[in-house]
């Protein structure tokens, strides 16, 4: 299980970068990431629901009401052009910290050269 | 209804306390999702409900962040988050818009160039009280100084003015109903007193310069009428009750004969009545004396007792002459006193008759009671924008918006102190600072 503290520091772009693969709703959503996660990333899942509003306030993602092919209302979030920056720039810091901490791990010897 | 339905509109029910309504829908969709998902793997119902309002967490907490989210409310969280807005915050919209409003006052007295015409006039005391000597001895009647504010009160008075709106036919000029066309004129004339001298001036400020002329000058010619008026009826007044009194007096007269002939007729005493009088003291006197001398030669006892009895005798008649004499004295110092009365009465009658004459040839007379010094001319040059009138209007009219202007920068002051606008420290921030929302 992950720390709740690196779980809320990621909902940003891993929101973000499931909504770059298409528009969804909330339920699918957390579905999409547990699966992504293998279980590993979990949240209460009401929860979800503040932050998507919260990107969508900062003009990140937009969303909209639609009733699906079974009858069943949903509101579907999709990324607009701010958030692809966003999740771009999310990225390119996520890759950092990735690294950084993969140069330490797969090599523990410090480079003295 | 199943009793899943009911479990769901019941769980949405309990939801509505925290959550907002429009925010309910999407949670119900999930649960409904999520319940779908799971009957569909093998659970019962009411199992599949449990699990997933377990994993959608308390509908109390999910409805704070959603609110705090729509920034609706948050009693708890905003205050700490709040900073007071800086001066600057209030400063900045006050000033933009006392510049904008001095620009504004500037435009609109460059675009409407006035004219002002003023008229100045002394206003004089009222004589009326001088006009009547007869009150003269009694009561003095003094002649009070003007009271100068009365007087700005009756110059820009409505009768006043109204009487400048007919006399001018001011609401057909400006095409509006006489009781606007009072307003307006109301609005652009200045009456004041020039300090302790008795002088009144009034301005007029109007767009036309012939007709700010007019004006000026026609308010102090209705100002004058008025005046005319109400002086012509203080001295009606004062006449009325001089001709009580004169009513009065002549019955005083009237009295005073009666009373002066009635003592004549009933005493009918003369000259000759007194002579006799006289007469008879003075003969009864002599008698007295006689006697007395008789008495004092008498010889015999008996002679003695009839000329004592003589004496006695002779006083008495003289002392009832002498009363008689007192009596004569008395009925004539009486008439003399009723006839003095009379021509007391007589002369103070003439004189009211004089002063009511001359009270009623007042009347008729034109009494000006003020002075026009300086009448209104037609202006040539329009009136001097002043700078000191444009900034008061700032204020006296631009108040309003400049309160506004200090609430909205407050209020932008507020919002921009919320830290929200930061969003690399949002997230971290956010999820830390409320314990008890629990991740996974």
């Amino acid at each position: 299980m992950i720390g709740k503290d690196l779980v809320a520091a990621s909902s940003r772009p891993l929101l973000l970068a499931i909504l770059a693969e298409g528009e969804s709703y909330g339920y699918a959503i957390i579905q999409r990431v547990r699966e992504l996660s293998g279980e590993e990333l979990q949240w209460t899942d009401g929860m979800l629901y503040p932050i998507l509003h919260r990107l969508e306030r900062q003009k990140l993602i937009a969303s909209e009401w639609r009733t699906s092919e079974n009858g069943r209302r949903r509101k579907y979030y999709r990324l607009l052009s701010g958030g692809k920056k966003a999740l771009s720039e999310d990225r390119r810091q996520w890759s950092v910290v990735h690294e950084t901490l993969n140069k330490l791990w797969e090599d523990p010897k410090p480079c003295l050269t | 209804m199943s009793n899943i339905e009911a479990a769901i509109s019941k769980w949405c029910e309990e939801a509505a306390k925290h959550v907002p309504r429009s925010d309910l829908d999407e949670l119900e969709a999930h649960l409904r999702d999520g319940i779908e998902d799971r009957v569909k793997a093998g659970l019962s119902e009411e199992e599949a409900f449990a699990v997933v309002t377990h994993r959608l967490g308390d509908a109390e907490i999910i409805g704070k962040e959603l609110i705090r989210e729509s920034g609706k409310l948050s009693p708890s969280v905003r205050p700490r988050r709040r900073q007071m807005p800086s001066a600057l915050c209030v400063m900045i919209p006050i000033l933009a818009v006392m510049v904008l409003w001095f620009v504004l006052e500037y435009v609109s007295a460059f675009l409407s160039q006035s004219y002002t015409s003023q008229v100045t006039f002394e206003v004089q005391p009222m004589q009326v009280g001088a006009s009547f000597p007869m009150f003269e001895g009694r009561e003095v009647k003094q002649v009070k100084p003007v009271d100068l504010p009365t007087e700005v009160e009756v110059v820009r008075g409505k009768r006043t003015l109204y009487e400048v709106v007919d006399s001018l036919r001011l609401d057909k000029g400006w095409e509006i109903t006489r009781p606007l066309a009072y307003v307006r004129l109301a609005q652009r004339l200045t009456v004041e007193s020039l300090g302790d001298a008795q002088m009144v001036r009034v301005s007029y400020r109007g767009e036309d310069p012939q007709l700010s002329a007019n004006v000026a000058n026609g308010v102090a010619n209705a100002y004058q009428d008025r005046k005319r008026a109400i002086t012509s009826h203080r001295l009606t007044n004062e006449l009325v009750t001089l001709e009580m009194q004169l009513k009065v007096q002549t019955d005083r007269v009237e009295e005073a004969r009666l009373r002066m002939l009635d003592l004549g007729e009933r005493y009918r005493i003369t000259p000759k009545d007194v002579d006799l009088a006289n007469e008879a003291i003075r003969s009864s006197s002599e008698a007295v004396r006689e006697v007395e001398l008789a008495l004092a030669r008498a010889q015999t006892p008996d002679e003695r007792t009839k000329l004592r009895e003589e004496f006695a005798a002779m006083k008495d008649i003289r002392e009832s002459y002498k009363d008689r004499m007192m009596d004569i004295q008395r009925k004539i110092a009486e008439w003399e006193e009723a006839k003095k009365e009379y021509e007391l009465q007589t002369e103070m009658l003439a004189s009211m008759q004089e002063t009511f004459a001359k009270s009623q040839v007042l009347l008729t007379m034109p009494l000006v009671p003020i002075i026009i010094h300086e009448e209104a001319e037609v202006a040539t040059d329009p009136d001097l924008v002043s700078w000191t009138a444009l900034w008061s209007g700032v204020f006296t009219k631009g108040w309003p918006a400049l309160i506004l202007a200090a609430l909205g920068g407050l209020f932008w002051g507020w919002s921009n102190g919320r830290p929200d606008r930061e969003p690399v420290s949002l997230e971290r921030g956010e999820m830390s600072r409320e314990d008890e929302i629990s991740w996974a």
